[in-house]
């Protein structure tokens, strides 16, 4: 398989994935109905400790949740939509087929974290400016939120290739293994909050990941969880070549 | 010359034997059809020879060599009961096989696209069965391969639909005179395309041969399967 | 029994028989009733296949006979023509002759009749043979 053919792949990966968002405009209604009663909290009760945007960064814990059943979609996909005839037989190695549908999940999975901490620093910055708060407040937001970005970046990777064994599981002879998949999914997915039960609530929100000393763990922990991510993912391609029940 | 050899193949799922001690040849540059009625093994002897079956016992030979993904590049196959990708319409349906599948051949898919009486810009959503049918087959017959694998290429499918399929089978036979596997249990119009038939009964061959002298000897393979499967 | 008409050509496939002998005898005795004339361009193999909406191969065998019997001739990048030689279509004729007589005589004689019962029914016929 040379590069052209892996990028069309991807490409065609990325297409389906991005094609439900697309597709049912009532995703973005309810976007934009959020949008809008953010800004309307932040313009009414912001600048005091009533409303502020870090509320709304906590729904990124539920993200290494929702990458997870991205890519499980992915590839459960390929069976409900009884494509999987044409896809499993293309002449292409099973690893390179998992690994384009992994590479299209995380780049949305990643575009969606960023589209959303952007969102959220812009709302940080409208409020900071309305209220004329401290400028500050708008630099440390950021800075937290590029340590949840962090974590993202160290949780994502193995999240997907969990979906992905959780879907070739499914339609395989190893159903028995499920729960264990499962029991994963519900700690690592947990991942912000162990962490910050792990790193103890700073009054300013922040996990200390950049400056602090305490959390290097967290960064020894990256390549660590990446290494797993593998093996999961070395975990789902054995399924697809040897264990799918078709 | 073999293009496909098995023997002793046997596939169990769970309690139920899918094939059982299965022995096949099939020759080159020849049409030949798997006949039987469903769930005779038909559909998971085809799986086989593209590697998304892997035998429990015995031996298969595609091509002189075992199936594998590998293998695949030298085999057209359509699958059973299979579905286009949605959110395609016909021209990006052929951009995608010629883009990720060997040997496909782009003015030859729109030029059997055309003869199957569909239109670039249609898009796979609106599409009837039968036209979604004609689109996956125009796809396998635009590729030039030695081996064509045609799963159930006519069931649920319109009469108009079926009719053109078989012409196009013609046509592209004709030029290419590729070996060609064909299962199927609806035998009506499609039996006088075959070279050699191998009627499947219980996971195992119950009758295989060469097509016209199984005509002198037994009748037309509508009267033979009516005999078998009675 | 599948039937189709390609030129002047017609043909009835009974798929219960070889196909290759049917598609052979039908097309000689085209040329020997003359639906076909002298000389003239035959369909090619896919033109025939379609038509009959047979295997390219079986029409590919029947005409490898018809060759050998020197009945059509082929001419490259032109196509198969049938032959120009009259004697070879008449000799084709006086050949389907004989086998419909024979038939004909194998039928009667299988019913009990001998060769001056025949001669007699054919002598009562009179002008009635077509």
């Amino acid at each position: 398989m040379d590069i052209g053919q892996f990028s069309f792949l991807l490409r065609h990966e990325l297409r389906l994935v991005t094609r439900r968002w697309t597709l049912r405009s009532w995703y973005w209604m309810y976007l934009a109905g959020l949008t809008i009663l953010a800004l309307v909290a932040l313009t009414i009760w912001g600048g005091t400790d009533q409303f502020k945007s870090d509320y709304l960064l906590f729904a990124c814990f539920a993200f290494p949740f929702f990458f997870c059943m991205i890519a499980f979609r992915a590839l459960k996909r390929e069976w409900s939509d009884g494509t999987l005839g044409w896809w499993l037989t293309l002449p292409y190695s099973r690893s390179k087929l998992l690994l384009a549908k992994f590479a299209a999940s995380l780049a949305q999975s990643l575009a969606i974290a960023v589209l959303f901490f952007v969102a959220l620093a812009v709302f940080e910055a409208y409020d900071v400016l309305l209220h004329g708060l401290s400028i500050d407040l708008l630099r440390r937001f950021v800075t937290q939120e590029s340590e949840y970005f962090l974590l993202l970046l160290i949780s994502s990777p193995f999240m997907l290739a969990l979906g992905l064994m959780m879907a070739a599981m499914g339609k395989s002879k190893l159903k028995m293994l499920k729960p264990l998949v499962w029991i994963a999914f519900g700690l690592l997915g947990n991942l912000f909050n162990w962490v910050n039960g792990a790193v103890g609530s700073q009054t300013d929100g922040s996990l200390n990941l950049f400056d602090g000393h305490s959390a290097a763990w967290v960064w020894l922990s990256l390549p660590v969880a990446w290494i797993f991510a593998g093996l999961i993912f070395a975990g789902a391609v054995g399924i697809c070549k040897k264990h799918l029940v078709l | 010359m073999n293009a496909i050899s098995g023997a002793g193949i046997c596939k169990k799922y769970g309690k139920r034997r899918a094939l059982d001690r299965f022995d096949i040849e099939v020759p080159e540059n020849a049409i030949t059809a798997i006949l039987g009625p469903n769930g005779a093994g038909k559909s998971t002897f085809m799986r086989m020879l593209t590697g998304l079956v892997v035998p429990d016992e015995g031996t298969l030979t595609v091509l002189g060599r075992k199936p594998s993904w590998e293998t695949n590049r030298l085999i057209s196959y359509l699958p059973d009961r299979a579905r286009w990708y949605q959110g395609h319409t016909v021209e990006t349906a052929i951009e995608w096989g010629s883009r990720l599948l060997p040997s496909f051949r782009k003015d030859e898919a729109r030029e059997i696209v055309g003869s199957l009486g569909l239109e670039a810009d249609m898009e796979t959503e609106g599409m009837s069965k039968g036209q979604e049918a004609r689109l996956m087959l125009a796809l396998c017959l635009a590729r030039d391969v030695p081996l064509l694998v045609l799963d159930e290429p006519f069931s649920g499918i319109d009469l108009l639909s079926r009719e053109k399929i078989v012409a196009a089978l013609i046509d592209s036979f004709s030029v290419r005179r590729q070996t060609v596997l064909i299962c199927t249990h609806e035998i009506a119009e499609t039996e006088s395309l075959f070279d050699h038939a191998v009627f499947v009964h219980e996971g195992r061959v119950a009758l295989a041969g060469e097509v016209e002298e199984l005509r002198s000897e037994r009748g037309s393979m509508q009267d033979i399967y009516r005999r078998i499967y009675a | 029994m599948n039937e189709a008409q390609i030129g002047g050509m017609r043909f009835a496939l009974d798929l219960s028989q070889p196909l290759y002998e049917q598609v052979l005898e039908q097309v000689r005795s085209s040329i020997a009733k003359g639906e076909i004339a002298l000389g003239e361009r035959i369909p090619s193999v896919r033109e025939m296949a379609q038509a009959l909406k047979i295997n390219p191969n079986t029409v590919m065998r029947a005409y490898q006979e018809l060759e050998r019997d020197q009945l059509t001739e082929t001419r490259r990048g032109q196509g198969t023509f049938i032959t120009t030689d009259a004697e070879k279509v008449s000799h084709i004729r006086h050949r389907l002759a004989e086998e419909a007589v024979d038939e004909f005589l194998g039928r009667m004689s299988s019913l009990g009749f001998t060769a001056s019962d025949i001669a007699s029914i054919l002598r009562a016929k009179g002008g009635e043979v077509r």
